[in-house]
């Protein structure tokens, strides 16, 4: 028997083990029942056990060429190199639905090993739930969308990966982006299981705080990796394309943003408990909503749909899911009520739920463009595109009030603020919003979106400046330490604020190499050998061109060499390569000079070998490096929030002389 | 000979998810905590979210984001939750008691340092 038998059997014992432990969770759970529940734990581990060992065997089966799945063959080759057969798993639906279960098997393995102790209510409910999801993926995998499918005869080889994803940014973008879809689960999970159980307080927010952050982190991740795959190797010159995929991953992570805003209130003032309900389904369904808009073939096309059942069994575990949990918060809807009210609009409070409703107005424009040419194809036969200037229009003039609700929600008061609470924490930020946008229009910026970026992005620095200091100082107040111990001490016993702070910090970063795309310059040329371009201040000659062998393919490459201002030359080689095997693809390797403040890109469109003639385009992108800047301090302060220590009665906080958190001395 | 060696691991793996599915359920030993652990465990969780939660209101405070009244009044609600919690576990805790007199904490200074 051939190892790879193995393969089909694993994804079965998977399934039956999952509904198994779905069906005894939930007993375990709703009878108290120490064994069910335990069961349902065991079958999470058991199920993740058959998972990992699918995968196991899948990616072995690519890595040794085992052409006689079908899989393997429409996404594989013998000259594609070992790393990229290894990343060819997640190149295709099933490859990707089994990376999918893989990495929930992952997360709910965890979740289980950390909870199971400490939330022994929820823990059998939300095991359940994550095996109900589990089991949904292995039923694609098993009657759909097979990884182990057979053909009835053995190629020689296979067509290979897609060109474009033979790049080391999209092979590690899909784990990422995946990483961040399927974290939402466990919130979600023990969202579902809070309802079921009425235990609708704080505990399950408390408990799920570092389980959101981690999705939050990996879908930052995972879009940041996907615009800069997008920036070097798709060759139009941008990062971000408003494409429904591109959409798909990032609508989750507005609405996963909103919750981990809005969660806050819920611990703070018992407030908002129905809304955090909303925002964790909406989450977890956009999750699904983008696997399914990604491998049903619906973006392309309704009819693309209808040629595939998966579509329809996505939209019918999507109507399942968003049904099952609507009916949960009706039935609990009289324990979601709120602790506290809105006591007055200028308030913190009110500042975080106007940021909620940004996040989401943002998130449903989103979709609206995405699925309107779906929808207007399915209602009218005709097909009406929605392009990027729809959704810069919308989402420009929201961005631009989320950035400022950025800078206003960390330092307005709770409750209600006083006229002395405003003018103590919004003088200063105010004065330096004032001078920056001043500053911002003497220094030739004219676009108005700009300057409010300028000005804005200073009142938001100004604001999180002002919050460490303040802290700092009270901290020198009371421990008599020097100004960096306080601030290294405050930001290490308080690193779930001031990781969000920094966080924001990445955001305005992001905001500026978005304002800066604005003012990207173009230039397209037909070029001879020898023959010079001026773009803004770079003189570009072309010095002739080549071709080269790689791999699996044949490029045509272009010599340039770029003088900024007159000074040294640097050389940039764009490419354009043809892959002869499989899909006989062409792509285009743009080449880019790099600088903090500044991106020379150029794209090699046609070589003419026989001339040495090429027409090639040039683009200068001016503040572009910010955005992966931001990014780089997002994940930075997105994992100094991740490192607050878990203060429950499973670790109980040190007691230490540092420990100055939560020190209660009964005199 | 390395591709049935391989076989029978991925075998025993399959055996092994099957028997930790089915274990707990035939004969195997809980490890599931008591009701009374669960209710301290509970009792504690609540306890640490308390003082985290009376740690940031001072810290609230200090940096300006509330005022004198609602830190007063938010500070009592919670450290008087927080001796209640207090009670409440060591009720779990104590032997049966002798006398009725049970520890009071009403009054006691709930210290919170920076």
């Amino acid at each position: 028997m051939s190892i790879y038998a193995l393969g089909p059997i694993a994804l079965w014992v998977g399934l039956a083990l999952a509904l198994y432990g779905a069906v005894v969770g939930h007993l375990g759970g709703w009878r108290r029942d120490p064994r069910l529940s335990e069961a349902a734990v065991g079958a999470v581990f058991g199920t993740s056990a058959c998972v990992a060992l699918a995968y196991a065997l899948l990616t072995a089966a690519f890595v040794t060429d085992q052409f006689q799945f079908s899989f393997v063959a429409t996404n594989a080759s013998r000259a594609m190199p070992v790393w990229y057969k290894a990343a060819a798993v997640w190149g295709g639906m099933a490859g990707s639905m089994l990376l999918w279960a893989l990495i929930l098997a992952g997360y709910s393995t965890a979740a289980m090993l950390a909870t199971r102790r400490r939330l022994p209510r929820l823990a059998p409910h939300a095991a359940a739930v994550l095996l109900t999801i589990m089991a949904f993926f292995l039923i694609v995998m098993t009657f759909s969308s097979k990884p182990f499918e057979r053909l009835d005869f053995l190629p020689l080889d296979g067509q290979g990966l897609n060109p474009l994803l033979q790049n080391h940014w999209m092979a590690a973008h899909p784990p990422s982006l995946y990483l961040g879809y399927v974290g939402w689960s466990v919130p979600f999970a023990f969202a579902i299981a809070a309802l079921i159980t009425g235990r609708l307080g704080t505990e399950w927010i408390t408990a799920m705080r570092k389980w959101a952050l981690f999705p939050f982190l990996f879908l930052t991740i995972g879009n940041l990796m996907g615009s800069h795959w997008a920036y070097i190797e798709l060759g139009w010159g941008g990062y971000w394309g408003w494409d429904p995929v591109e959409n798909s991953a990032i609508m989750p992570w507005f609405a996963g943003t909103a919750f981990l805003h809005s969660i806050m209130i819920q611990e703070k003032r018992g407030m908002l408990r129905m809304w955090n309900m909303a925002l964790i389904v909406l989450t977890f369904s956009l999750t699904i909503l983008g696997t399914f808009v990604t491998r049903s073939g619906i973006i392309e096309s309704v009819h693309a749909f209808a040629s595939t059942n998966v579509g329809i069994v996505f939209l019918t575990f999507l109507t399942l899911v968003i049904a099952a949990s609507v009916g949960l918060i009706w039935w609990r809807s009289d324990l979601l009520t709120t602790e506290n009210r809105l006591e007055s609009f200028v308030s913190r409070e009110s500042a975080f739920l106007f940021n909620n409703l940004l996040l989401l107005g943002i998130a449903f424009a989103i979709w609206w463009g995405t699925f309107f040419p779906i929808l207007s194809e399915a209602f009218t036969g005709q097909r009406i595109s929605v392009g990027p200037p729809f959704f810069n229009q919308v989402n420009g003039p929201l961005s631009l009030a989320l950035l400022l609700t950025t800078g206003i929600g960390p330092v307005i008061a709770w409750r209600r603020a006083s006229r002395r609470n405003l003018e103590r924490n919004f003088r200063l930020p105010l004065a330096v919003l004032l001078v920056a946008g001043v500053v911002a229009v003497a220094i030739g910026l004219r676009a108005w979106y700009a300057v409010a970026v300028v000005a804005f992005s200073a009142f938001v620095a100004a604001t999180v400046i002002q919050e460490m200091w303040r802290g700092t100082r009270a901290r020198m107040r009371s421990k008599g330490t020097g100004a960096p111990a306080s601030l290294f001490g405050l930001i290490s016993r308080n690193r779930r604020r001031y990781g969000g702070y920094i966080v924001h910090i990445g955001v305005l970063f992001v905001f500026a190499g978005i304002a800066g795309s604005m003012f990207q310059v173009e230039e397209r040329a037909r070029l001879s050998p020898g023959d010079e371009i001026a773009i803004g201040r770079y003189a570009v000659e072309y010095r002739g061109g080549d071709v080269e062998g790689g791999p699996n393919y044949t490029a045509t490459v272009a010599n340039l060499t770029v003088r900024e201002g007159g000074g040294e030359p640097y050389r940039v080689r764009p490419e354009r390569r043809f892959y002869p095997e499989g899909q006989e693809q062409t792509t285009s390797e743009v080449a880019i000079w790099s600088r903090l403040f500044e991106d020379f890109y150029a794209i090699l469109e046609t070589f003419d070998p026989a001339t040495g003639a090429a027409d090639i385009t040039l683009i200068v992108n001016p503040m572009l490096m910010w955005i992966w800047i931001g990014g780089g301090v997002m994940v930075f302060g997105t994992l100094i929030a991740l490192s607050t220590p878990q203060r429950t009665a499973a670790r109980r906080p040190a007691r230490d002389e540092e420990d100055e958190t939560a020190e209660v001395a009964i005199a | 000979m390395t591709g049935l060696l391989l076989s029978l691991v991925g075998l025993w793996v399959l055996l092994a998810a099957i028997w930790a599915s089915l274990w707990p359920l035939f004969g195997g030993r809980s490890a599931a905590p008591s009701e009374a652990e669960v209710e301290r465990q509970e009792l504690e969780a609540e306890k640490a979210r308390l003082l985290q939660e009376i740690h940031e209101l001072e810290l609230d405070y200090q940096t300006g984001k509330l005022s004198d009244e609602d830190h007063r009044a938010i500070e009592e609600r919670l450290k008087g939750k927080a001796v209640e919690v207090m009670q409440r576990i060591d009720a779990l805790a104590a032997p049966p008691p002798k006398s009725s007199k049970k520890k009071d904490y009403k009054g006691s200074e709930v210290r919170i340092t920076r």
